[in-house]
């Protein structure tokens, strides 16, 4: 038997370039918000069509964290934010496989094409591909990006941490020039002040006096971490403080 | 056929989604309906990726559903973990900035009131205390912090002033301390609290919360 000719015509939707143009020119649209994907589904002002339903939920964990940070209490999940995450997955994981897998596996199993197969693959495919693809591209590039900013935030820790010790460091020697000498301190000067061990040393980085005056003493912070960073630290009699940022050369 | 496993998807997700417990946190629901919708998934695979379909086709099918479930996977972890840091990451830096702040505020009165109180000509022999509230101007109960926002729930109250020793209790009405337990002085639960005793030897910090 020839299977050629028992099989029948496949009818011209299924032609590979015309299903491969229509699914690329539905993702882009689906894609793109300032072409649609955000605004023109919008049926409410907080619920949007997506087919990421991780997208909004990092939103609304970041956008908590930030009302936390402007003293505002977060607000509760909505009805609209629910229906845009539930919807989103259900999109996503379930109608958007399901109708591209079980029409194509009817259509491939039985080869003889029905009416909701087209829709249903198109339909489908154009799910998968938006969910699917993406990732894929953005998975590759997610690490790095992520490391990349745990390492600047990391940096910038440590900045505040030093800093944060540089001015302890700063009010106990303003409080060591006010008080007599009688109770250990200096007498109206800086001269003779010492950075106590506890404020010395930390894990993360070390504090060291540089210089101190009548008038004026200079500190310094270095981090023990490999980002080389240093910071000085200029504090007046008047109890103003200036901090200069640099790395070391070693 | 179709209509079944549509249904059936759709069902085992939402009502996963809706009845898992509710918190201020959405990513709980969203996980667990997400564990259910690529449970779901693997059944849709393992019904349709199989016999009589070409065995090439379906080990292409399982290597496609496998790169593209991983680089999913890989996203949404990706996301719930970063998303999480920042939200956490924020408080860590808005509690940094608060604890600066009430350092900065009790050196600025306690500092004062200590040069006062040791440069006081030879004659005069005045307190701690009564030089705290000649200096600073506030008695017990006071709040010596004004606010410089809208939102800025910062207290700095004055504890106790007596002969030689005064005391001033700093907490912040929204920036969570380390233990979410503390009780704090204005009765609220878990904010950062921290507390300063100025003496004639100078002050001393304790970090309550």
């Amino acid at each position: 038997m020839n299977h050629k000719t028992d099989r029948p015509e496949i009818p011209a939707v299924f032609r590979p370039w015309l299903l491969f143009l229509a699914l690329a020119t539905l993702a882009i649209v689906f894609l793109t918000p300032g072409l649609g994907g955000k605004e023109r589904h919008q049926v409410s002002k907080e619920f949007q069509l997506t087919v990421f339903p991780w997208m909004p939920a990092g939103h609304i964990t970041i956008s908590n964290g930030l009302d936390t940070f402007s003293g505002i209490s977060p607000n509760p999940i909505s009805e609209g934010q629910r229906a845009t995450m539930l919807i989103g997955l259900v999109l996503s994981l379930v109608v958007g496989p399901t109708l591209l897998l079980v029409a194509w596996r009817q259509w491939k199993t039985t080869m003889v094409p029905r009416r909701w197969h087209p829709p249903a693959l198109l339909l489908g495919g154009v799910l998968v591909v938006s969910t699917m693809v993406p990732p894929v591209i953005l998975a590759a590039s997610q690490w790095n990006a992520l490391e990349s900013m745990r390492r600047v935030q990391d940096l910038s820790r440590e900045r505040d941490l030093m800093i944060h010790a540089l001015g302890k460091v700063g009010r106990d020697a303003l409080q060591f020039r006010i008080l007599p000498s009688s109770l250990g301190g200096g007498d109206g000067t800086f001269r003779g002040y010492r950075v106590s061990e506890d404020m010395k040393q930390s894990d993360a980085f070390s504090c060291e006096l540089i210089m101190a005056a009548d008038t004026m003493i200079t500190l310094r912070a270095v981090s023990a971490s490999g980002s080389r960073l240093q910071i000085t630290g200029n504090v007046s009699s008047a109890g103003v403080m200036r901090f200069d940022f640099q790395e070391s050369e070693e | 056929m179709i209509l079944f496993w549509l249904a059936t998807g759709i069902i085992a997700v939402t009502f996963t989604y809706i009845f898992s417990p509710q918190s201020p946190d959405p990513w709980d629901p969203l996980n667990t309906a997400g564990l259910v919708a690529g449970l779901y998934l693997l059944i849709l695979l393992l019904s349709t990726l199989r016999k009589p379909l070409h065995r090439t086709t379906v080990i292409s099918g399982w290597a496609a559903a496998l790169i593209a479930g991983a680089a999913t996977v890989f996203v949404w972890t990706g996301y719930d973990a970063q998303s999480h840091y920042q939200a956490e990451l924020l408080s860590e830096i808005r509690g940094r900035i608060s604890r600066g702040v009430i350092a900065h505020e009790f050196s600025e009165h306690l500092l004062k009131v200590l040069e006062s109180y040791h440069h006081q000509p030879p004659r005069q022999n005045r307190s701690l205390g009564a030089v705290f509230q000649e200096t600073v101007g506030a008695g017990i109960g006071s709040n010596l912090h004004e606010p410089s926002y809208e939102s800025d729930r910062l207290r700095i109250t004055v504890a106790s002033i007596s002969a030689d020793e005064v005391v001033l209790i700093a907490e912040e009405g929204y920036v969570k301390g380390r233990d979410l337990g503390f009780r704090n002085l204005d009765g609220g639960m878990g904010m950062v609290q921290e507390l300063a005793r100025l003496t004639a030897k100078g002050i001393t910090y304790e970090s309550q919360n």
